[in-house]
């Protein structure tokens, strides 16, 4: 990974490049910048067990994030370069400068490589992604900073109706604790067979050893799209905490439960009727989720945390920093196994309003989003309201906070 | 005059063929033992005829419509910079820019210009589409419904020639803004295009373009197309195709062609898993 301390930094790179841009003949240089930036609001969940800590484990109260991209393109090498901000209210301004892709492709003889730091995402899926193998992102995620690519070596080959593509990523970074920090090597295979296309991806990390998946995606008439997407993984991680029958621990309890052959899949579909509907529907089963019974036992241990609050015999730092520490569970894409997705949307002229309903049938929680957005020549500005629930219990409903409003304006150079 | 026999007579009168028309077809000068072999001679003899005009009239309409695309892009792959004003009230509204590489055989390769969608590239490869999102880089299928590009269908910055998704019939004669022209019933001969039905306008001097009324699946006319001409290098060529929408009648959206030149850029471009490589330099 490459990352450079500070927004100076990345600011006096940004400066240098497009001074050498001026200085070179450079007409042909292709340069996008966008800034945005998104401030948040919530309304905390004073039910959650969790609750007390949520300050700590930095959840709730106003905040805001911030980014500044630029990406250059000239002939085969590409570089976006970031800086990124984030504040909350009544801690300092945390900045980064860091270069999201930095690659040089290659055309030779019919051969295509590519060099450096680049996003490699493969699915089909919106709501969860078991084909992404090697590049992971959250599509669901309220304003995430920009994809990061994976350092990588790859090669590919392009047929009228196929593709090939095998790569190396992290080149002799041996196991990491993320994913796409791992050592690894993939390989895909693309073909358009008449209105589908299939996908056949296959990846070997020594963290995840073998994981293997297929990913199909249809046409079918003027107005649907179907697709459908499985990964099988020979090892898989998800988060596990304090050991049943534990109460309390003197540093983080957070590990990883080892799991074999597991599998992940998703279906889904969507709908455009016209007149700028779009409808969405997706299900899916990620095995990095937990189950509901799995997360009533957390909700007990955090219940039971929470008790000793006041009690002179455990000091109430500690029965926080344990309360903040379960809350890492609620830091991953999926918090149940078993997920339902719809949304719906309408693009007009200029506005885009959008509805989503995320449900765990398994504990009846669900999260339901509203927004609206604005795009201008060169702004996009939007606004909308998160809201977490479900029955006493649920994973949702345990989150320290129960509503988030939020909004965000993009200006593109 | 039924639509078959107005087209046989503009493909003798315009194309130089001496063909006569099936009315005009005759038993004269053929003897009795040859022209009178019964009904079922005659009538087979008349579905053929029939048949043959009917392939004559489709002909007609292919050739004017390889005539009017002309005026739009010659034949062979090229490159086009296209903008698309939308202008509300009369007042410009919006403004988008793209680069479109095409080649026969219905293929397209729409990429973004403007600052709000840069990096979005739309491939079209017959009935099949898919877009890239500069926040995810990845190909994503799409359904031709879903494939707008701002306030103009792809189908409309896109698709540059008639005469691969359209066929028809010559319906009549009429004068449009002052100019005789033929009015030509086109019906889409694919699942993917934009507008499934098309009365198209050409003049009937040289078969350029003067106006175009499309309409969607419901039988809808959803726009009125007509068409600026300009020359250049010494040809007429069409400059701008002005979209009057029909149902927001305040609504009009011009689509001008800034620049064109023939322009093959290599097959990988066309493959929808290269789009998140480099685009064409």
């Amino acid at each position: 990974m490459i990352r450079i301390n500070g927004c100076g930094r990345v600011v006096a790179t940004l400066l240098a490049l497009l001074g050498s841009a001026r200085a070179l003949d450079l007409s042909d240089l292709d340069i996008a910048v966008r800034l945005w930036a998104a401030p948040e609001g919530s309304r905390s969940n004073h039910d959650s067990p969790f609750a007390p800590a949520a300050e700590l484990a930095q959840v709730g109260g106003e905040r805001g994030r911030g980014e500044a991209d630029l990406r250059l393109r000239r002939g085969g090498l590409t570089a976006e370069l970031s800086a990124r901000a984030v504040a909350r209210t009544g801690e300092k301004l945390h900045s980064q400068g860091l270069v999201n892709e930095l690659f040089y492709e290659a055309d030779i003889l019919g051969q295509h490589l590519t060099l450096g730091k680049k996003v490699m995402s493969w699915d089909v899926g919106f709501g969860c992604r078991p084909l992404d193998v090697v590049q992971q992102e959250d599509r669901r995620a309220l304003h995430p900073f920009a994809l990061e690519g994976v350092p990588l070596l790859a090669w590919e080959l392009f047929g009228e109706e196929w593709a090939l593509t095998l790569l190396y990523a992290n080149p002799l970074r041996g196991r990491a604790p993320a994913p796409r920090d791992d050592e690894s090597a993939a390989l895909r295979h693309y073909r358009k067979l008449g209105a589908v296309d299939v996908h056949l991806v296959a990846r070997y990390s020594g963290r995840t050893q073998v994981q293997a998946g297929a990913a199909l995606a249809a046409v079918l008439g003027d107005a649907v799209e179907l697709h459908a997407s499985a990964r099988y993984q020979r090892r898989s991680e998800r988060f596990a905490g304090l050991a049943a029958g534990e109460l309390f621990a003197a540093s983080d309890p957070t590990t990883a439960a080892v799991s074999a052959d597991v599998v992940a899949a998703l279906v889904g579909f969507t709908i455009t009727p016209g007149q700028g509907l779009s409808i969405l529907g997706e299900a899916w089963l990620d095995p990095a989720g937990s189950g509901a019974d799995e997360w009533r036992a957390m909700a007990a241990l955090a219940g039971r945390q929470r008790a000793l609050l006041g009690d002179p015999s455990f000091p109430a730092a500690a029965v926080l920093a344990n309360l903040a520490w379960g809350q890492r569970a609620f830091d991953r894409q999926n918090l149940l196994r078993e997920n339902l997705f719809l949304r719906a949307s309408w693009k007009g002229e200029r506005l885009e309003p959008a509805v989503d309903l995320l449900c765990t049938p398994e504990d009846g929680g669900w999260v339901a989003t509203a927004a609206v957005s604005y795009q201008g020549e060169r702004t996009r500005l939007e606004g909308g309201l998160r809201l977490l629930g479900g029955p006493p219990g649920s994973a949702y409903r345990l989150f320290p906070e129960s509503a988030i409003f939020y909004g965000a304006l993009q200006v593109f150079f | 005059m039924s639509r078959e026999k107005l087209g046989y007579r503009l493909q003798a009168a315009d194309y130089g063929s001496s063909a006569p028309g099936p009315s005009s077809v005759s038993c004269e000068g053929v003897g009795p033992s040859r022209c009178g072999t019964g009904r079922l001679g005659r009538l087979t003899f008349s579905l053929a005829l029939a048949c043959l005009a009917r392939t004559a009239a489709a002909s007609d309409v292919r050739a004017l419509l390889e005539k009017a695309d002309a005026y739009r892009l010659d034949p062979g792959a090229a490159q086009v910079s296209v903008r698309v004003e939308v202008h509300k009230d009369g007042k410009l509204d919006k403004e988008r820019q793209y680069l479109v590489y095409w080649r026969p055989g219905r293929r397209s390769l729409v990429l973004s210009r403007s600052p709000v969608e840069k990096g979005q590239k739309v491939l079209m490869l017959g009935d099949d589409f898919w877009i890239v999102l500069p926040s995810s880089q990845r190909p994503i299928r799409i359904t031709p419904a879903q494939k707008l590009l701002g306030d103009a269908a792809s189908g409309d910055v896109a698709t540059m020639t008639w005469a691969e998704d359209y066929d028809g019939e010559i319906g009549g004669e009429v004068e449009v803004n002052g100019v005789a022209c033929f009015r030509l019933d086109l019906e889409a001969q694919r699942r993917g295009v934009t507008y499934h039905r098309l009365e198209l306008y050409l003049a009937r001097s040289d078969a350029r373009p003067v106006q175009a009324d499309l309409y969607v699946a419901s039988e809808r006319l959803a726009k009125r197309a007509t068409f600026e001409m300009t020359t250049e290098e010494g040809r007429p060529r069409v400059s701008a195709m002005k979209l009057v929408d029909r149902i927001q009648t305040n609504r009009e959206t011009l689509i001008r062609y800034l620049s064109r030149s023939p322009r093959s850029i290599g097959d990988e471009y066309y493959n929808p898993m290269f789009l998140t490589r480099h685009d064409p330099d």
